[in-house]
This record gives C-alpha cells, structure tokens and sequence, in this order.
C-alpha cells in the first residue's frame, strides 16, 4: 500500500503546485520580470512545456533519484535535502522524546492519581499545551528565557542552531576525509548537519554545549503540543486497563501499585499510546515549519515554507517526497511495533 | 660543503614549489588591454521616434589603470549606475574560473572591507575582516549575517543581546525600542513609495471623471499617519521629493468629498459603484501595513459610496495580473535600484512599461524618455515637471506616501547609521569593543553574485564584499568614487574615461586592473560570453545600464 500512497502524493503535490496561482519567474524576479527574461526562464526549466509532459519527465526523474534541481538555490533538491532534514530529524527527535517521555510519565501521574490535584492539573496542562499555537508559545519561551532571564546563568538563546559566527567543521573535515565522495562522503554530510552529533564525533565539546542550548526552546515548544495530546491518551487508557479483571487479580495477589502499572497495566495501556505518537510525527512536521521559521532553523520545514512562496515547485515536490516516505515508514514502524507490544497481534498474524 | 649545497638545493626546490602553488591558486591573469566589442562598436538601439536609447557600445581598458565606456545615448544616471551592487568589479581570472564552475555563487571574490570566511546556509554568514583593504580597515573583526523574517522574533535577537542591529523594526515596536537605554533607533530615508494603480482599459477606470473622484476621495496624510512608520511622507509626487527632481511640477489633488461625489455622478454613477481593490499582504519598505492600509483606503472611498471588495493576491500572482494589465485597481508598491528620478518612473510609466494601468500615457512616455538622456538640469527638471503633470493629469495612479523603516541597534555600537537604500556600511561600525558585529536581516540572499540577485538583503551583504568603480556615500544617496578615482564624461557626454584606483588586491590576492572592469561588465553585457553565467543568469539589472549583447543568446539556457 505505500508505493500506490507515495505515487498519489506525487501525483497530488504535481498538481496542486503547477495549479497555484503565479509562476516561478514572477516569483522570483517579482515587478522586474519581462516577458523575454521568463520566457528565458520558462525555457530554462521546461515549464513551457505541457504538464502532462512535465510530469512524465519528472516521473522519469525521480525514479533514478533525481528530484530536479532548486529553481530558487540552482542545487540539486536532493542536495538540499541532505543538507535540511538532518536538521529537521535532531529537532523532531528530541521533541518526541521529550513529548513522549514527559507524556507518557504524566499520563501515568494523572491516572494513578485520579481526581487528585496531580490529575486536575495534568489535564489543565494538557489543555493548554493542546491550545497554545505553537509559534506563540516559542516567542514567549524565547521571550522569556532569552530577554527577561538575560545575564542569569540559566537564560538560553532566542534563536538560531548555533551562536553568531560560529559554523562547524564537517565530519569528514575533521576526520581528514575532506578528499572524500560518495555515498560515505553523503552519510558523513548528512550526520553533520545534526548538531550535537557533530559536535561529539568531532570531539567539540563547546559546540556540544552551544547547540544543546539552542535546541532546548524550539524542542520544548515544538514537543509541547504532542506531549500534552499523549499525556490525555496516556491518561485514559491506563484508566480503561486499570479497571481490568486482572489487573484486579493482581492487587489481590498482593503485588505493590507501581507493579501493578508498571508490569501489568502499562504495556496494555501503551498500544493506542503508540499509534498517538506515530500520528504526532505528521504534526511534528507541520509544527516544525513555525518552529524553524521562529527559531532560525534551517530545517525542512522551512525550506518547503519558502519553497511554496518562491513557487519553486521542484524543491516543494521533491521534499514532499521524501516526507511522505520518511511518514510511510514511520507509521509502518509504529505498525510493526504493535506486535511487541502486543503478544496477540503476533498469533493472530 | 656537500650537505650545504644539497640543503641549497632542497630549499631552492622547496621555495619554487611553494611559488608555483601559490600562483596557480591565485589565478592572477597579466594586465592585457581589451576592447569590446573586439571590433567596431556594439550595435545601438533606436527607439521608435529615431533617437538613440541609453546603453553601452564599447567598453575598453586602454592601459591597467584607464577604463573607457562609450554610450549610445547621454546617460545622466550614470555615476548612479556605476554605484549599483549588481555593477561591482570581480577579477578577470577568478571571473572565468568560478563562472565556469559554479562557485560565483556562494564563494565571492570582492575588494571590499570584508570577506566571506563561512555560510551556512539558511542561518549565518560569516564574513571576516579583510587586512589587506586599500582603504580604512573595518572596525570590527567579523561580521555575522542572521536572516530572520519575523519582526518579534528579529526584536527578540537585539533585546537578548545575540544580535547587534536588526533591520525593520516593526512600528509597533518602535516605542520599545527607542526608549530601552540599551538599544537605539536609526530612520531610513522615507524613499518608498505606495501608490492605487488605476487600469483606464477596464471599467468603470476608463472614464478620467471616475479616476478624479477616487483621486480626491483619498486622504493620503490620514494613511501615513496611521500606518506608516515615524519618518514617512505624505505623497504628493510618485516620487519623493529627497530624490533630485523627484517633485517638479504640480503637487497632487486635495482631497474634495463633493467634488469626488459630483463626479462620480457626471460619470453616471451617483450611488457609486463596487470595484476589487487587489494587493499583496507582504510588509515592505514600500507597504508597511497592507491589510490596515487596504482597509483604510476601502473605508475612505465607500464615503463617497464606492463599494470596494478587498482582494488578497500572493505575490507571484499579484505580478502575473498587474504585469498582464488584468487587475482594475490595485495597490503596488516600488523602493528604487538607484537614485534617480528616472528609476521611480520609468518602470511603471516609460515607454515600454507593462500595461498595469491600461494603456500608456504617451505625454508621460515621451517626457520621460527625454529625460533620460537630458544632463542640463533646469531641462531635466522641466522634462520631469512634464512627466509629473501628465500623470497628474492622466490620474492614472494615486500616490500614497513614501515610507520610512528604521533599524535597530545596541546603543553601545558606534558608527551606526541607516542608509537609504538599505546598504549600510558596516566596516565602520565597532560592536561596542566585541570585534563581533551582529547583523538580522529578513532575507537570505539565494547567492553572493549580486550581478544576478535583485533583492535589497542580497545587496546588503555583497557590497560589504565586494565594490563598484563608485559606491554610494556612507548613510547618504550620492555616489562617490571607491574603485575608480574619477570618471569623466566627454563634452558630448557620450564617453567616460575612468581612472582605476592602484594597489587594490582582490580577496584572492590578484591585482585590479582596468581589464577586470572590462570583463566584469562584459560578463554581465554579452549573454554570447562563457562568464554571462549566475543563479538564474537573467541579470535583471543589466538592462538598468544598457540592452544585451548578442540577445538571442539570451532566451537560451546558459
């Protein structure tokens, strides 16, 4: 089923950008764009040409691996990707660590405790991280942390991967592989651009420590929509599991409360835990776009953001691509992990 | 004695080896005069009155320091035009070399005060002071570039001390700003200009009585006031009147509610009629506020009962619709390449222009035109009173206000200032004693060859890198001489003989010569040339200067 989703993406996205009001050309050179100057452009990139034909040539592209070249940079997409999504990935990841650690514990909280203080409150927060927007809770977070507790040892920076003027050596550079090409060279590329990878396999400890504390407002503001969602899942099904004959027959037996949740209830509670946070990634992408755009991040959010402005459908398509993959894949690793989780997904299978 | 001739040796060897590298990496090509067109001269243009139009026929180097531009027709913008950004000098070698492989782009190679030491893409540019400048060395050891679009979030970098300036303060931060004792606002020029486009080959636009009444219903000092920042001016001419010539003629109509009305009734429309006003919600220098200002404009015209539908287009096809002339009233915006009168109009209302306001005004087209290429000033000033009351008179266009913007930057950074065209001078700013100067700008540039980019970010951070025969004064609008030591223009004005500046390296270690100018504008002329090659290698400046070279070169890809 994910080749037919990826082929009705590409196919979706083809369309819908050639169908956006406005052209590249004028895009780009705005008032100043004559006639001659985008016919010379239109040439250039074979938007003369009908769509159907585009689309077919494109098609032709993308499946020996040539997702076109950026109307807007003139570098291969693919080339952008390498050097945005790492970027992307590290924040994601982080946010959904903290999102699913600190949600799941909540949860937890929430319904061992229930009707308590503990419980009112989880849920008060929940309600308001579901609420706040994201881009208004990262300005008041860089607000905040950035302005108000400036000069105190625990102000963090308002923006940005790295401090001014500070750009990291390369892996490979590092390493001495500088001479390197190839898909090692690409791999090598690609971790880089992962802050704090880079930063401990090129042994920097200062920019270890720089580029955590940038990641520490755009991860918590980004995480904080996701976390407050699996907190209330979280909540609910360990509620549901908790009144199971069981996990009755497991308090009689005389097994403490934290064993009961913890090696009983909890894994049974975690199955649609798993699928919420699964689905989080969709919106930790899209939440990503206003983050990185916030925070100065040059992220695959971003890129696609301004992608969609510039009308440089080649990037905004291929991005769209390799997204749709990268959810595709998520969510049939969120599939396969049902069968862990769940011994009877295994036998019936 | 052996082992000391071996040494010799061993040294001498290592010594030529070491030169050699070092050569071969600089790319430096002999001084070699050069003319072009090799033979004859370029092909001028005529328009269709028989007069020859503004351009380039000949560019040559005579000897290293002697550079000769021929025209085509007297330019008197042209020390204007030599100042431009996309007009800087690359040297010859590094030109063929970085064309060639693409580098141009984001690895420049400039005379100026700074250069490119790292870019990460997206979210810095790093550039380092250059030691070995011709002239005062820059102030500060390195200086960043953050691109940041979102006012708050460029607020947000100057309060909490990461960043030293940031451009565009939005006006409801201003007040902030200006009264934090740590930070310090600088105004722009008000050069900006916003202006209603009315198309006269769509109804109800087509009748003059209709365009009057929309002239006099609006009131644009009530605009400026509320919307534009502190330092605006009501417009009274499409161009201001800090620019020379800008306001020769009549002043713009007051406004007159019963006259308006008494029109449109004339017109057959006694109870008004409804129109889309279409524009494009993107703050500029130009639009400070477009949805309050669109807004305003609807209040102000349904007072004399033109009912206006606001219409919301995204910029690329906002172009697409004025450009093709589609849109019947729209609001548009222009900031200037350079400053001259003939930039603010030439584009919207000279010979040639799109049809955005229906057909042309020919009054308007012709006057312009003389203009161009007319030096006496009280002629040139009659000329541009002519093309101002022909527009005044065509009312083709209602001109709004002229629009200021204002940096921002930590009152301990001397040397700050804002320029007018939003180039600012950093070499002369010292960050407080940091040696890290920190600037936010809104946009990234795409590339560092500013011979092919367009926007004011861009040229920002080229002209810290690289320099022009002349470059515009520190904070101010007129040109001066940095590359070249003089240009002087012939009795007929039709030839300018520049004086190069001697002992300029370029960041590369290669010496600036006469030839260097000569390449670097044939680069940029003749679209048959192995150097006509940048991001999108349109050049959409060049014609600013003069035609293309070799133009059916030009619609095929490079």
């Amino acid at each position: 089923m994910s080749l037919p989703v990826i082929f009705g993406i590409l196919v979706a996205v083809f369309v819908i950008t050639r169908l956006l009001p406005g052209d590249p050309c004028r895009a780009l050179l705005g008032e100043k764009a004559t006639e001659v100057a985008c016919a010379a452009f239109n040439s250039r990139y074979g938007f003369d040409q009908p769509i159907p034909i585009q689309f077919l040539k494109y098609l032709q592209q993308v499946l020996t691996g040539d997702l076109g070249d950026s109307i807007r940079f003139g570098v291969p997409v693919t080339q952008l990707i390498v050097d945005r999504l790492p970027t992307t990935i590290e924040l994601t990841a982080i946010s959904l660590t903290i999102a699913t650690f600190f949600g799941i514990k909540l949860g937890v909280r929430a319904a061992t405790k229930r009707n308590s203080r503990t419980d009112v409150s989880t849920m008060i927060f929940a309600n308001l991280g579901v609420s706040i927007p994201v881009f208004v809770l990262g300005l008041l977070l860089a607000y905040f942390f950035a302005v108000v507790l400036k000069g105190t040892p625990i102000a963090l920076p308002p923006a940005n991967r790295y401090t001014a003027g500070v750009i990291p050596t390369e892996i490979a550079v590092a390493w001495g592989l500088a001479g390197l090409q190839g898909p090692l060279r690409g791999l090598l590329d690609f971790i880089s651009n992962m802050a704090i990878p880079n930063a401990i396999l090129t042994l920097n400890p200062g920019n270890l420590v720089d580029a955590v504390k940038h990641l520490i407002l755009p991860s918590v503001a980004l995480a904080t929509i996701p976390m407050a969602v699996i907190a209330r899942i979280t909540r609910s099904s360990l509620l549901d599991v908790l009144g199971s004959d069981y996990i009755r027959t497991a308090r009689a037996k005389g097994l403490s409360e934290r064993e009961v949740v913890s090696k009983h209830a909890l894994r049974n509670a975690l199955l649609p835990v798993a699928t919420v946070v699964g689905l989080s990634l969709g919106g930790l992408l899209s939440g990503a776009v206003l983050t990185e755009t916030i925070f100065g991040f040059a992220g695959i959010g971003r890129t696609i953001s301004d992608a969609i402005t510039a009308r440089d459908y080649v990037v905004v398509q291929g991005v769209t691509v390799i997204v749709s993959v990268g959810y595709v894949v998520v969510n049939l690793i969120v599939d396969i992990s049902y069968a862990y989780l769940d011994p009877r997904v295994r036998i019936n299978s | 004695m052996r082992t000391n001739l071996v040494a010799t040796a061993l040294i001498t060897a290592l010594l030529a080896a070491g030169c050699a590298s070092a050569s071969s990496s600089v790319n430096t090509l002999p001084f070699e005069a050069k003319s072009y067109p090799a033979e004859g001269v370029a092909a001028c243009v005529k328009a269709d009155d028989g007069t020859l139009q503004q351009g380039l026929s000949k560019i040559e180097s005579i000897d290293e320091s002697t550079v000769v531009f021929t025209l085509c027709a007297p330019d008197p913008a042209f020390l204007q035009k030599l100042s431009f950004v996309p007009f800087t000098i690359d040297d010859s070698g590094y030109l063929q070399s970085a064309t060639a492989d693409g580098s141009i782009l984001d690895q420049p190679n400039g005379t100026g005060p700074f250069k490119l030491t790292g870019w990460a893409k997206e979210e810095q540019i790093v550039l380092g002071r250059n030691d070995k400048y011709w002239g005062e060395k820059a102030k500060a050891e390195t200086l960043t570039f953050l691109f940041q679009g979102d006012s708050a979030a460029r607020l947000l970098l100057l309060q909490s001390g990461a960043a030293d300036g940031i451009d565009n303060v939005a006006e409801s931060d201003y007040t902030s700003v200006s009264q934090d004792p740590d930070l310090k606002t600088y105004s722009r020029a008000a050069l900006g200009s916003l202006f209603i486009g009315l198309n006269t080959s769509l109804a109800p636009f087509d009748d003059l009585r209709v365009r009057k009444a929309i002239a006099l219903a609006i009131d644009s000092q009530r605009i400026v006031d509320n919307f534009f920042p502190t330092g605006s001016e009501k417009a009274d001419y499409f161009t201001p009147c800090s620019v020379k010539y800008g306001c020769e003629g009549e002043p713009w109509y007051q406004k007159d509610l019963v006259a308006a009305k008494q029109l449109l009734a004339d017109a057959g429309y006694p109870n008004g009629f409804e129109v889309t006003l279409s524009y494009r919600d993107t703050v500029r220098l130009s639009n400070p506020a477009p949805n309050e200002i669109a807004a305003d404009v609807q209040a102000q015209l349904a007072e004399v009962g033109v009912k206006v539908k606001l219409e919301v287009l995204e910029s690329a096809t906002f172009y697409a619709e004025t450009g093709a002339g589609r849109l019947p009233m729209f609001i548009s915006g222009w900031v200037p390449d350079f400053l001259d009168t003939s930039n603010y109009l030439n584009l919207y209302f000279g010979k040639g222009a799109a049809p955005r306001f229906g057909e042309p005004v020919p009054a308007v087209g012709e006057a312009l035109a003389q203009a161009s290429v007319t030096y006496d000033s009280p002629e040139r000033a009659a000329m541009f009173a002519q093309a101002n009351n022909a527009l005044r008179d065509a009312i083709i266009m209602v001109p709004l206000g002229h629009g200021a913007s204002n940096l921002g930057f930590k009152s301990d950074v001397t040397g700050a200032h804002a320029s007018p065209i939003a180039d600012e001078n950093f070499a002369v700013m010292d960050p407080g004693g940091r040696g890290k100067l920190v600037f936010v700008g809104s946009v990234e540039p795409a590339s560092l060859f500013c011979a092919d980019e367009g926007d004011n970010d861009a040229f920002r951070v080229c002209s810290q890198i690289s320099e022009g025969l002349y470059g515009i004064k520190t904070g101010g609008t007129e040109p001066e001489p940095v590359l070249a030591t003089g240009c002087t223009p012939s009795k007929d004005k039709l030839t300018w003989t520049c004086t190069i500046r001697k002992d300029v390296m370029f960041h590369n270690g290669a010496s600036l010569d006469a030839t260097d100018v000569v390449d670097s504008f044939v680069a940029r002329w003749d679209c048959a040339s192995p150097m006509h090659k940048g991001r999108t290698s349109v050049f959409q400046y060049w014609p600013f200067f003069s035609g293309f070279l070799n133009p059916e070169s030009c619609t095929q890809p490079s």
